[in-house]
């Protein structure tokens, strides 16, 4: 804590500084006019809403709280509101003074509107400083065809351009051809560390708590760090502060609930929110005893609640908690989940700066063994952490938006520790040492806009890691030996309790440029530097529960990434389309890989298996939506490549990683039949993933082992992938006066039954040992179809 | 621990979701032929023998072309050199030499102009096994075929760094595509009791059990690890395929003719039962 206070300090200084400087940008003759804007029906906060003023075709988006601010000269004005599936809001306003203008937005018909593919506004495409952004609206997603109808963030995000997966029900995404640990997953602001329930079928998060979700693959602003590749920002729902509601559903897989209500009206609310998976509870009826003791299960339960103390000042607490559970019949056992924690200050120091102090508390734990037997033993590992931030807003004036803040994350690694579970075990108790470390960081961004049609948004992150003692002091090794083969420790070196051990600090300039054509078209160009220190010890084609987070060490170097991209953004009929097409080219330093063979699990020299390389990808994207009328949708295509290299791999020359796919297109189409019938489709065909087929055999004993005579890593690819996958929903009828409404939804994942290859591997035929063949692992080989019933009242 | 997770998982993931594999074709690029070593000195009576073959095609779909009129070289650090001879195609007997604790033993081969060599250790036998077991298993989830299981039991010698690699026999036979290895890394100086072998086709009642525990280094031990791991490569969570390692080498290493296989040396026990 010693450390955060002095930050925090210069913070309130600078604040401070601000505020009375604020002061004399009045005299420079504008006022401003501030607030929030809420979705009326619910109060709910409103992101990334557009607030225009008519006369002078200014205006700025609400923030992540739905707090706007805009600074004009004094005068009379048309305040102009528009946000996709809400009413157009317009009123006069008449400025002489500072003056808070608090909005609601009515929704337009609950059910059977458009379906709305991004909460953006009509211009938000072509206007916005974002680049490499991607919005979805859990609305739309509650519409696109899902694996046995379970609404899935993670899924919906693999059809956007740059987004793409090793394979069906693996975990997590890649995102411009970086790996799944470089997405920074936020919910509420908290890391998350596994973003999979059953492996990387579901996601955990649970879409009737979500309110909002963006992906930023470039032009990452300076207000984000910790990850190379990406940010996915999942905000919760706050709460209904008007009134009661609630919502749920019966799916295939689960059954969800949640419940929102005001804690005092319009003043504050909460909101809970539950899910569990029920396919288990069928295996009680089993005959088999061996099938009835099993226990195979996910859940996940989500809270917020918020306060307005008074016009500056609202709280937040949220949080998340979800897990994995398998018990195969007191043979084995296993069960592993994240739990999070936020509170949050906002604060409104003036109608131009905001605040918002956050605590946040993130953990990621699993545990697995045998609880009886001769062999019991009991695994855990866990990684904990505990981030204090603070984020500033400041409108300067009309043409200049000031962002910075700071924040400190206090790492704990747990990597391993596995025990006996009774007396009769034999095995020997091991626990690899504890890691602690210190993750800390400031930074400033300024958006500005140049001249009507030319605006800048440019930052500096500074960044600095520090790789620490715990209490019981720490030593560390040097590693020596063949690289590409397991090293030897050499050099120990202890250290006693608070020790530095080995510091890194890292700037990391931000930079995006946005030029108009004109009304409807524009040019954007971005530049960001991003560093990562922790990395996911994975070591096996889609990443497992199982794998082990590490940090950046005195031998592990953070992992760092420069990104240019150049975009160009069209509107056209009326902004009913959209259109984008990006280019991208990232170098990616200090990129973990392993030697043949490496031991992951249970290893205090982890470090001994480890190879370091660049990165780099490169590629197109293209991307057209549809917002409006009956038929809604996008289609995506990303042109990519994606290749590491790295000493001991592949003759120490650049190979495909194993997520590089050349093409990748997803089509996605809603369709209001009439009032009640809603029909939707999505389409995805990607490359399949690069894998090493061998080109000779041999013989040991009766073995025979595949063998690769060239020692090249990912010389082949798997078939190519593709997949159609329809659903329909069925609303009940719309009946004045009653709250209660309900909705079918049909589904058929992958409708043809395609068996898309998952891998190609080799083996031996088990009834004529001299035969040898190649099989292919469809992870969901037929046609999946599913219904399920959803309500709220 | 790994062993157990393999086991589980790939069974949990067919059993939640309609996982599917069939056989397809795939063409694949022939590499050029390799020196393929396969052998094991030992403390047995019965003589040991050096398997010399070369790599095929993958999809070869016959046994490999095995290797005849190689010289063969072994020598132990006593000063014992012996040249073995070619007494079936591409099966090299050795005559003199034993494996005995912590004896040392180069192989060289010379083949097709080239000359490799082999080092390798014996280590001592970590492990006593003093019984064996037998439980019945009816058929469920997670066991196909009903059936008794064998169980060992035993010392755990003190000591950290012992590996080993077990060869079952049932009535005489070694089972098929057998492949067991161990090391004591989370079990070291224990008493065993009643530890399941894995994986393994069960017995019936009656049936002559043998267990041979052959004591092995710890590159051997990464070596049959590789290797298991290379022949096992399905599944969700496979590791990349790789090359597994190897300890011949080229005495030439500027040469481009590179050798595959494994030359080791074991002090090995046996454990003999009946299943009942």
């Amino acid at each position: 804590m010693k450390r955060v206070l002095p930050k925090l300090l210069l913070n309130l200084t600078l604040a401070i500084f601000i505020l009375s400087s604020s002061a004399a940008q009045h005299q420079k003759g504008q006022v401003t006019i501030s607030g929030t804007v809420k979705d009326a029906s619910n109060g709910e906060n409103l992101i990334g809403v557009s607030v225009c003023i008519k006369e002078t075709g200014k205006g700025g988006q609400t923030n992540a709280y739905g707090f706007y601010s805009l600074s004009l000269p004094p005068g009379k004005y048309t305040m102009v509101i528009k946000y996709l599936s809400y009413h157009n809001f317009e009123q006069s306003i008449s400025l002489s003074a500072n003056q808070q203008l608090n909005i609601e937005l009515q929704p337009e018909g609950v059910q059977m509107t458009e379906v709305v593919v991004s909460a953006a506004g009509a211009k938000q495409n072509v206007r916005s400083m974002e680049m490499g952004v991607n919005k979805l609206e859990i609305k739309s997603l509650k519409n696109i065809p899902a694996l046995m109808g379970e609404v899935d963030i993670v899924r919906s995000l693999q059809l956007l351009p740059g987004v793409s997966t090793v394979g069906e029900g693996a975990s997590g995404f890649n995102v411009r051809g970086g790996g799944v640990d470089q997405n920074l997953i936020l919910l509420d602001e908290s890391p998350v560390y596994n973003s999979s329930h059953l492996f990387g079928f579901f996601s955990v998060f649970d879409p009737d708590a979500v309110k909002d979700v963006k992906l930023i693959k470039g032009g990452i602003p300076a207000m984000y760090g910790g990850r190379l590749s990406s940010i996915l920002d999942v905000r919760m729902k706050e709460g209904n502060d008007k009134t009661f509601s609630s919502s749920g559903g019966i799916g295939t897989v689960s059954t969800r609930f949640m419940v929102e209500a005001p804690i005092v009206k319009d003043k504050g609310s909460f909101v809970i929110a539950g899910r569990r998976s029920y396919a288990d509870l069928f295996l009680k009826l089993s005959p088999d005893k061996d099938l009835r003791n099993n226990q195979a299960y996910f859940y996940d339960l989500s809270g917020k609640m918020n306060y307005t103390l008074n016009e500056n000042n609202r709280i937040y607490l949220s949080g998340y908690f979800g897990r994995d559970v398998f018990n195969f019949n007191k043979q084995f056992q296993m069960n592993w989940g994240n739990g999070t924690g936020t509170l949050r200050w906002n604060h409104v120091f003036n109608s131009r700066l905001f605040a918002n102090i956050t605590g946040i508390y993130s953990l990621y734990d699993y545990s697995l063994g045998v609880p009886e037997g001769a062999n019991a033993f009991d695994w855990r590992s866990k990684i904990i952490n505990n981030t204090l931030k603070t984020d500033f807003s400041y409108y300067i004036n009309s043409n200049n938006k000031l962002s910075f803040g700071s924040n400190i994350i206090f790492h704990l690694f747990k990597p391993g520790e596995a025990a006996p579970s009774n007396d009769s075990s034999p095995l020997n108790p091991i626990k690899i040492d504890y890691q602690h470390a210190r993750e800390s960081s400031a930074y400033l961004d300024n958006e500005q806009t140049i001249t009507s049609n030319f605006s800048a948004q440019y930052g500096l992150r500074v960044s600095m890691f520090d790789y620490v003692s715990g209490k019981d002091g720490f030593t560390t090794y040097q590693y020596e030996g063949v690289t590409g083969e397991k090293k030897n420790a050499v050099n120990p070196q202890t250290y006693n309790k608070g020790d530095l051990i080995k510091r890194y600090v890292n700037l990391e300039p931000r930079l995006s440029l946005k030029y108009e054509l004109n009304n409807d078209a524009s040019i954007k160009a971005s530049y960001n530097r991003t560093t990562q220190y922790l990395h996911l010890i994975s070591n096996t084609s889609a990443a497992s529960p199982l794998d082990v987070w590490q940090p950046t060490t005195n031998n592990i170097q953070p992992e760092l990434a420069d990104q240019v991209a150049l975009g160009f953004f069209k509107n056209f009929n009326n902004d009913v389309f959209e259109a984008s097409v990006e280019g991208f080219y990232k170098k990616m330093q200090n990129q973990i890989d392993y030697i043949n063979g490496a031991q992951l699990f249970l290893n205090q020299n982890l470090e001994a298996e480890l190879l370091y390389g660049d990165g780099r990808a490169f590629g197109l994207e293209f991307f057209l939506k549809k917002n409006q009328g009956k038929m809604t949708g996008w289609m995506s295509y990303t042109l990519s490549k994606s290749e590491r290299k790295v000493d001991g791999i592949n003759n120490n020359l650049y190979y495909n990683t194993k997520y590089d796919k050349t093409h990748n297109l997803s089509l996605v189409g809603m369709y209001d039949l009439n009032k009640r019938w809603n029909l939707s489709a999505t389409f995805t065909y990607s490359t399949g993933v690069s894998t090493t087929f061998p080109n000779s055999r041999y013989e040991i004993g009766d073995i025979i082992v595949p063998h690769n005579t060239t020692d090249s890593r990912n010389n082949y690819r798997v078939p190519a992938y593709n997949r159609l996958d329809v659903s329909a929903t069925l609303y009940s009828r719309v009946k004045s006066g009653r709250k209660f409404n309900s909705n079918w939804v049909f589904s058929v994942y992958n409708l043809y039954g395609r068996k898309n290859a998952y891998t190609v591997y080799f083996r031996q035929n088990k009834d004529i040992p001299t035969q040898t063949e190649a099989v292919r692992l469809a992870i969901l080989g037929g046609a999946v179809p599913s219904v399920s019933y959803n309500f709220n009242f | 621990m790994k062993k157990i997770i393999n086991i589980y998982l790939p069974v949990l993931i067919a059993f939640v979701f309609a996982a599917c594999e069939d056989v397809v074709n795939v063409k694949l690029e022939q590499g050029p032929k390799q020196l393929v070593v396969d052998g094991w000195i030992t403390d047995r009576i019965i003589p040991d023998t050096i398997t010399l073959s070369t790599t095929a095609a993958y999809f070869e779909n016959q046994s490999t072309p095995k290797v005849s009129g190689a010289k063969v070289v072994l020598s132990n650090n006593e000063g014992v050199t012996e040249k073995l001879t070619e007494v079936k195609p591409g099966k090299y007997l050795v005559q003199t030499i034993k494996s005995k604790v912590g004896g040392k033993y180069t192989l060289t081969i010379e083949f097709e102009g080239e000359n490799y060599e082999a080092k390798t250790e014996a280590m001592r036998s970590g492990l006593r096994l003093d019984s064996l077991t037998y439980e019945f298993k009816k058929k469920s989830a997670f066991i196909e075929e009903e059936g008794y299981v064998v169980k060992m039991s035993g010392q755990e010698l003190e000591g950290k760094g012992d590996s080993y690699r077990f060869k079952i026999m049932k009535n005489g036979v070694y089972l098929k595509q057998d492949l067991r290895y161990w090391n004591d890394d989370y079990v070291d100086g224990k008493y065993l009791k009643d530890v399941e072998f894995r994986d393994q086709k069960p017995f019936a009642l009656g049936d002559k059990v043998s267990v041979e525990t052959y004591s092995i280094t710890k590159d051997a031990y990464h070596f049959f690890d590789e290797m298991d791991k290379q022949i096992h490569n399905g599944g969700l969570f496979a590791n990349p395929p790789a090359n597994v390692r190897t300890n011949i080498k080229n005495v030439n290493p500027n040469s481009s003719k590179k050798a595959v296989g494994y030359f080791g040396a074991s002090l090995v026990t046996t454990i003999e039962g009946v299943v009942k």
